[in-house]
């Protein structure tokens, strides 16, 4: 404790604001973090976040300074079949699923491994976080509007609130869908 | 008048303080190079998927998805730290760290690298370096001991932002580590447990190991209240076993972290600079 103490008030007595400011980062970053243990704003806004399904860009870029390195309990699926109803055929050649460490959208926005996944095709992804009762589903379709490019559409986003036997006990849609190019 | 010399000695620059001053911003500096050279074949291979393939995520501002960006800045970032391991003179130093700073900023930030954790780690270890750029003509003396503090407490961050996020049901009872290395990663470390143990012995395997990573992120939590010494070798251990027990390439990721951690663990010249350090 002495340590901190002594960089504060050395701080202080070198005007070193530039220091007291890296503190200060420090300080709110670290409470942005602990806080997801307490407040279910914040451990919806850390979930959206790994959904690429924060408030707005600006929000999601301050999030990002905060460190979340094999956070929650992340799942995806994709498929190439494109299923209206969001439903995935499990005996389809292109179905994949699989747990991932973090940051589960990276499997679409990623350039390499959208090339293993996606192989160049449209297809519909789906990804599942959560962490404590509470989970972020997000469903995406990706869809090829021009021969050389693909296209991020979110079809569905909701929050889940499930029981210790992981089932749903309340869901709540966001109001995400049909964000298109 | 005489009397005051002392004191305005203390705070006179000294060389061979600034020396040692620069001499940790290298360490640091070495270590994001590192981190970022490792980069290479990764983010070589999926800037050519990006130009031939482009995903359009609305999400993302034009500026942070163009494939454009992400390659100057990945050039510009490495281009500060080469720089500033070159470079001497402070200003220099202030324009190189701060050039380095936000062209990491940026890629942690866009939509081809921000899954990367990095940018995100290298991002702190830049934001450290500028500021002890700005801090070259303090006295060593007092300079070093926040320095290590606060190497420190950017550490601690990292490890609480890790073990946070896994205080939920699928980390602790081992089925998240079970599912992503323990059931399929080809690594040594998971080769060998597969090799030597049954399924059912395999699963219990992953909840203890799984508890242990959790137990160990957050002792590293607390990094900034241990002795200097004591925490950065704790750091590096960490570490350490993070990269060789489950992927070498996670090396690009700790490296720069461990850089961070080596400034606590240099030894200061003078026996005055040592008895300021003992905390």
């Amino acid at each position: 404790m002495n340590r901190g103490w002594n960089f504060l008030i050395q701080s202080f007595q070198r005007r070193d604001l530039l220091g007291l400011a890296v503190f200060a980062m420090l300080v709110v970053a670290g409470l942005a973090a602990v806080s997801i243990l307490f407040s279910q704003t914040m451990k919806e806004a850390a979930l959206k976040r790994f959904h690429l399904a924060s408030d707005t860009y600006p929000q999601w870029a301050i999030h990002q300074a905060v460190p979340a390195m094999y956070n929650f309990e992340n799942r995806i699926k994709f498929s190439n079949v494109i299923d209206g109803a969001g439903n995935f055929d499990s005996e389809e050649e292109s179905y994949f699923s699989d747990a991932v460490n973090h940051f589960p959208a990276r499997f679409i926005t990623f350039g390499d491994q959208r090339h293993a996944f996606a192989k160049g095709r449209e297809g519909m992804f789906e990804m599942e976080s959560v962490f404590g009762d509470t989970a972020l589903v997000s469903r995406w379709e990706i869809t090829r509007d021009q021969p050389n490019q693909l296209t991020v559409n979110r079809v569905d986003q909701r929050i889940e609130y499930r029981d210790r036997g992981n089932e749903v006990a309340e869901q709540r849609d966001l109001d995400r869908g049909g964000e298109d190019e | 008048m005489n009397e005051s010399l002392p004191e305005m000695k203390a705070l006179m620059p000294e060389i061979g303080g600034r020396r040692d001053a620069l001499s940790l911003l290298k360490v640091v500096l070495v270590g994001i190079l590192v981190s970022l050279t490792l980069k290479i074949s990764a983010f070589a291979l999926f800037d050519r998927v990006n130009e031939a393939l482009p995903i359009i995520d609305s999400f993302f501002p034009v500026f942070f998805r163009s494939q454009t960006v992400a390659r100057i800045a990945y050039l510009l970032a490495c281009s500060g730290c080469l720089l500033s391991i070159f470079v001497s003179q402070q200003k220099h130093l202030v324009f190189a760290t701060l050039l380095m700073l936000v062209n990491l900023a940026i890629l942690a930030i866009h939509q081809s690298a921000y899954n990367d954790v990095t940018f995100m780690c290298c991002s702190w270890a830049a934001l450290w370096c500028v500021w002890i750029t700005t801090r070259l003509n303090e006295p060593f003396e007092s300079l070093f001991p926040r320095a290590v503090w606060l190497s420190h407490l950017i550490l601690s961050l990292i490890f609480l932002g890790g073990a946070v996020g896994k205080v939920t049901h699928g980390y602790w009872s081992g089925q998240v580590l079970f599912d992503i290395y323990f059931q399929q990663r080809d690594f040594w470390f998971y080769n060998l447990f597969r090799a030597s143990l049954s399924t059912e012995n395999l699963r219990e395997a992953a909840t203890w190991h799984s508890r242990m990573v959790i137990i160990s992120e957050f002792v590293c939590c607390l990094l900034w209240l241990m002795p200097a010494k004591i925490a950065s070798a704790v750091a590096v251990a960490v570490l350490c076993g993070i990269a060789l027990t489950n992927n070498f390439l996670l090396f690009s990721v700790v490296t720069c972290l461990i850089g961070l951690a080596i400034v606590g663990l240099h030894q200061p010249k003078s026996a005055q600079q040592r008895e300021a350090f003992t905390d």
